[in-house]
């Protein structure tokens, strides 16, 4: 089962990086065909995952990094008919690198629900980070690549995905602190992963307000990236430094 | 640019600076986040909240708090529907006559479906992108404000008591309760995982790491060592089955403790309402906390003490949770409807 594991996940990664070339090269459609076929094929890891864990496969960071081409396929298919953006490539060249990250990780199928986990926050918390931290990193690289030129229209479809991602990441921050209350009898912690989440959104609200000031135009793109890097810092470093004492320690 | 813009985007900075002070993973400072600046930072986040709240719906300020009024409502009919629609799903489970209780349960739940379909409808109607960020920055300030009324006013308190019913919890240290509350018993299952072992090297001053020790068809690869599962023993002082290696130094493979599936202990609360004894039994769980008179109980811990098992305990007082729970609700359905609703409409 485990080397089944890793060719569907090699596999989605290989479509991911197919459509994320295509788009590049102009090919709009079968770049479109490439991420639907990966998105099928992130469905079967993810079943896959669910039938080894015997849980929602949300237990390590292996199982987090394989379910974002999931959620990325249909964010790009609401980006292009509802905000007429055509992410495709954008959103598959994401999805790729986290696959890349699920290839380097164990495969940890065997994981156990601790009872703090069996609530019905757990779902809908990750998957909404998950969906924003996608979307995210999506926005910082067009924000990147606005660089290199096209630079009204990239910021313009960053900006678009960075409000398609703020409210997922609201809800991922103040549903863990809703969760917190039941499970820790605290709201908030001041736990490392909960500061860094809002640092993150703090950020992104900055980013937001300089919206409304002309003056702070400039502004737009550093706080993008200094977002995306805090996102980073969050998700990554928060996890796997060992020398940290997190309440969220189990989802390293 | 107006001089509350410049100062909201001074606050965010600051703010970020301290959490960061604090966060940073290597030489981070916590401590900052109980100390004066953060306080002065939260008081001055909440009246600029305010601020940016009124500069958004100036002119529109009535359907701004009727809209917000609303949105409460609304938000309180999804709690009364959660919450009666779990409680009718757990009698369903149930079963027997516990089928007539959840279909009053279910009656409760779809008084709150109507709460929320009638008042959803009506913010609907009223508000737009403008207003729904202008109800964002209430709701930020109604955090700020229950935050620092549990600062305040916040009381928890921990105690021990046995699981079998002999002793009753009527005060803590803060003073008395307005119930009584008994733990009748209390229950861990476990996970049914084949069992998992492990090698401890024993050093001067303890053990060492533990090692993970495969097992194949009953064989323990302990090292260069094969020992057959059956070989393991118990003994009074340990607490699971075990062997001694012998070697300098030596080592002792002991089998790991089972993966826990869930805690649950029955609680015993006897309340008084108008002057007549009340009396009932339920179920406390991890992330289902008990609430009672203003108090919530949670289950924390639970472990041996004077031989009997028991439980411990955690009561709350907590007057600012409510808000901070409402504003935390609110925040999230503010901003997905400030940054998904229709672009025709009133840009903010």
């Amino acid at each position: 089962m485990s080397a089944a594991v890793y060719s569907l996940t090699a596999l989605c990664m290989l479509l991911c990086v197919c459509s994320a070339a295509f788009h590049a090269g102009g090919r709009i459609h079968a770049a479109r065909k490439c991420f639907c076929a990966a998105w099928w094929a992130a469905l079967a890891l993810f079943v896959a995952d669910w039938i080894l864990a015997a849980a929602p496969p949300f237990g390590n960071m292996r199982h987090v990094l394989a379910f974002f081409p999931l959620v990325m396929a249909p964010a790009a298919v609401y980006l292009r008919r509802c905000r007429g953006q055509d992410l495709c490539g954008w959103l598959a060249a994401a999805s790729a690198i986290a696959l890349i990250g699920a290839l380097c990780l164990p495969l940890q199928a065997h994981w156990r629900q601790m009872p703090a986990l069996q609530s019905p926050w757990f779902v809908p918390h990750v998957t909404a980070y998950v969906v924003s931290y996608g979307l995210m990193a999506v926005s910082a690289m067009l924000a990147l690549a606005s660089f290199r030129g096209k630079t009204d229209e990239r910021l313009a479809a960053a900006d678009a995905v960075a409000r398609l991602a703020f409210p997922f990441m609201t809800f991922g921050l103040w549903s863990g602190a809703l969760w917190a209350d039941a499970a820790w009898s605290a709201y908030w912690a001041w736990d490392i992963k909960e500061v860094w989440s809002l640092i993150t959104w703090v950020l992104y609200l900055l980013y937001f307000h300089t919206h409304a000031h002309a003056g702070f135009a400039g502004w737009r793109r550093p706080l993008l990236l200094c977002g995306f890097a805090a996102v980073l810092v969050t998700f990554l470093v928060v996890n796997f430094l060992p020398a940290l004492n997190s309440l969220h320690s189990y989802a390293g | 640019m107006g001089t509350a813009g410049r100062i909201t985007l001074m606050a965010l900075g600051a703010g970020l600076v301290l959490l960061l002070g604090g966060g940073c993973p290597v030489l981070g400072a916590p401590e900052v986040y109980r100390g004066g600046a953060m306080l002065v930072l939260g008081a001055l986040v909440a009246v600029l909240g305010l601020w940016g709240a009124y500069a958004l719906g100036r002119g529109k300020l009535a359907r701004l708090v009727l809209g917000m009024l609303f949105l409460y409502m609304a938000v309180v009919g999804l709690v009364v529907l959660r919450t009666y629609g779990l409680k009718g799903i757990e009698y369903c489970m149930q079963g027997g006559p516990m089928i007539f209780g959840a279909v009053g349960q279910f009656c409760y739940a779809l008084v709150g479906v109507i709460f929320t379909a009638v008042f959803g409808y009506l913010v609907s109607r009223i508000m737009n992108r403008r207003l729904w960020l202008a109800g964002l920055h209430i709701c930020v300030a109604a955090v700020v404000c229950g935050a620092f009324i549990d600062y305040a006013l916040e009381v928890k308190e921990r105690v021990t008591v046995p699981a079998n019913g002999s002793a009753t919890i009527a005060e803590v240290q803060g003073g008395p309760l307005d119930f009584s509350l008994r733990v009748l018993d209390f229950q861990e299952t476990f996970y049914d995982d084949a069992p998992t072992y492990s090698m401890y090297t024993m050093e001067q001053g303890g053990a060492g790491e533990a090692v993970p020790v495969p097992c194949e068809d009953g064989v323990l690869l302990a090292g260069d060592a094969r020992v057959p599962v059956t070989e393991l023993h118990s003994a009074p002082d340990m607490p699971r089955p075990f062997k001694v290696l012998p070697g300098n130094p030596p080592r002792v493979v002991l089998q790991n403790p089972p993966t826990v599936r869930e805690y649950s202990a029955n609680c015993e609360i006897t309340t008084t309402h108008r002057g007549r004894e009340e009396k009932y039994t339920a179920p406390l769980r991890v992330n289902e906390p008990l609430s009672c008179k203003g108090w919530l109980v949670y289950l924390e811990s639970h472990g041996m003490q004077g031989g009997q098992p028991a439980v411990t305990l955690l009561l709350r007082r907590a007057p600012g949770r409510i808000t901070v729970l409402t504003g935390m609700a609110g925040i999230i359905i503010c901003t997905a409807c400030w940054c998904w609703w229709k672009k025709e409409d009133d840009p903010a």
